[in-house]
């Protein structure tokens, strides 16, 4: 079953065919990096001016590299829960069109969903219900217990800011350009991550719950009183903090769940020192852990159409009116927004 | 031959099926086009018993306005032409609003922050479509002997036009405006369609305030 995925929930135009959830027969993005960093983050209205702009070309430069047509399609599917509403219009209303126009089935997929599918790509046999998923974004920090295929109990997630938001905007504080985390990574690579003692927010609180506004506040509050401070020991200090509150909870969590497959998604999951560390932590207690190859970590089509294919076993197409929405419940459980903690 | 015409630049979204020249079915509804266009598209070609595949052209009605709606019906359009590979009509907002006005007019709009989208119209010519503070352009059409009609999409700018007799206004493009502009436009094809971006004209207003 050959299925178009489409994402434009944020900044990245991703537009991939996928072979019945396995194979990835292309995934192509386009990223708009440079024409929101003069802004030091994404425009939400030039994000959706950009992705209208580019779609026709993402479209078919997918199709050429998959050596396929429209008409080779079995379904479309799309992002269209949760993310900028202004970009996830276009993604949605090119998937429509092509459902209208090639009269095959349209699934809607919450970006989220995404992220955890994945993980799945090529591992359908090896990933055993139910795993955990940690899914660390620039929007996004949660632990997601995947029972079934769309069925999640969410066990931990932010308070506040995701971990990639401290990423993203310590990032532009020192000027490092977009994207923010790369430009850590790189400089935290020269650095002592022991060199400033960051607090690590609800580290010894026996739960999933994450709060990463407080870590924000301290690293900005100590570039402003000492602005010639050394860039690489900060980011390696940051970035240390990041990654033990990121495994401390996920590993707790695991153990008290009794988890023993633990994945990583996300833009977040890029970040080499956070996969070294889950991996040999999850190692260390006998634990699988699985994270995607890296083009899949950051939003993609491949993601959307691998998720269609075993959503759509479950819940069958969509119709043409679907809504689009910035936050959506999330999954069978109905996994919710709500306005004093992201999700619940 | 069969056209589909898209409008979602202003409050109501218009879709229309033309058959060789005439109209022949027409949907307006008030409403979110991100959820409800392309229902609305295939329930118009339901009622004329059409298939996508029988349609030869279409034209979308590419700005300036809302700039959500303009990108969702340019997104559909450019989608729509280069899966059915036909076509696409891209019609300029003021184009159609003054398509059955008296000779000399000028069509507005508004473009935020008290300024205006103009374009003046002849009967055998058009200028260019600018945009100026509405003050700058109420002092163009003020200085106009004889006196000039004005036609506004939507209503913000009423006020100051209130001793002009030749005023009106506008809520929607008209069907018939909107069938003569997707006739009387030329089509793009290939490479162009898929350039098409909506005719914002002016930058968001990040980008203006970032340059200021």
């Amino acid at each position: 079953m050959l299925i178009l995925g489409i994402d434009t929930s944020c900044d990245d135009t991703g537009v991939a065919i996928v072979d019945s959830g396995q194979w990835i027969l292309s995934n192509v993005i386009a990223s708009q990096h440079a024409a929101h960093e003069r802004f030091g983050g994404v425009v939400p209205v030039i994000a959706a001016r950009e992705h209208t702009s580019k779609i026709s070309f993402i479209l078919e430069s997918a199709l050429s590299q998959a050596g396929k047509s429209f008409s080779d399609l079995d379904a479309v599917a799309v992002s269209h829960h949760q993310g900028l509403m202004l970009a996830l219009v276009v993604g949605v209303s090119a998937a429509k069109s092509i459902a209208l126009a090639c009269d095959i089935p349209l699934i809607g997929i919450h970006h989220l969903e995404g992220h955890i599918y994945s993980n799945y790509i090529g591992r359908s046999d090896i990933l055993k219900f139910p795993f955990l998923c940690l899914t660390v974004a620039g929007g996004h920090t949660l632990l997601l217990k995947v029972l079934s295929h769309g069925n999640y109990e969410l066990l931990g997630h932010t308070r506040d800011d995701a971990a990639g938001e401290v990423l993203d905007k310590v990032a532009r504080h020192l000027n490092l350009g977009v994207p923010g985390g790369a430009a850590i990574e790189r400089l935290a690579l020269n650095g002592n991550p022991s060199a400033y003692g960051f607090p690590r927010p609800l580290i010894n609180r026996s739960d999933g719950e994450f709060s990463f506004s407080g870590l924000k506040t301290a690293v900005i509050a100590a570039i402003d009183r000492n602005p010639n401070l050394n860039q690489a020991d900060l980011c390696a200090s940051l970035q240390q903090a990041i990654v033990d509150l990121l495994v401390t909870k996920t590993m707790l969590i695991a153990e008290r769940h009794n988890l023993h497959q633990i994945t990583l998604a996300g833009g977040v999951a890029l970040n080499q020192t956070l996969r070294n560390a889950l991996q040999y932590a999850a190692q260390q207690r006998g634990y699988d852990f699985f994270t995607p190859q890296q083009d899949l970590c950051m939003d993609n089509g491949a993601m959307i159409a691998t998720a269609a294919y075993y959503l759509y076993k479950e819940r069958g197409a969509d119709s043409l009116d679907i809504d689009t929405l910035a936050n959506a419940p999330l999954g069978i459980m109905n996994i919710r927004y709500r306005h004093d903690s992201k999700y619940q | 031959m069969q056209s589909l015409v898209l409008d979602t630049s202003g409050p109501f979204t218009t879709v229309l099926v033309i058959s060789d020249g005439k109209l022949s079915t027409l949907s307006t509804v008030q409403d979110r086009p991100a959820e409800h266009l392309h229902q609305q598209i295939a329930s118009c070609l339901d009622d004329v018993s059409l298939r996508p595949q029988d349609l030869s052209r279409i034209a979308v009605v590419i700005g300036p306005g809302s700039w959500t709606g303009l990108n969702i019906g340019v997104t559909t359009a450019k989608t729509l032409s280069q899966v059915l590979e036909i076509p696409l009509v891209p019609i300029r907002t003021l184009d159609a609003l003054t398509i059955h006005c008296a000779p000399r007019v000028w069509g507005i709009m508004h473009a935020g922050r008290h300024r205006c989208y103009y374009a003046v119209y002849t009967e055998s010519s058009k200028s260019e479509m600018d945009v100026l503070p509405i003050n700058a352009v109420i002092e163009q059409i003020d200085s106009e002997t004889p006196p000039v009609g004005i036609i506004e999409y939507g209503e913000t700018f009423s006020h100051h036009f209130t001793n002009h007799q030749h005023y009106q206004t506008t809520d929607r493009l008209s069907p018939e405006a909107l069938m003569t502009a997707a006739d009387e436009t030329p089509a793009l094809e290939g490479e162009s369609v898929k350039l098409l971006t909506p005719a914002y004209l002016q930058p968001s207003h990040v980008e203006r305030d970032a340059s200021l």
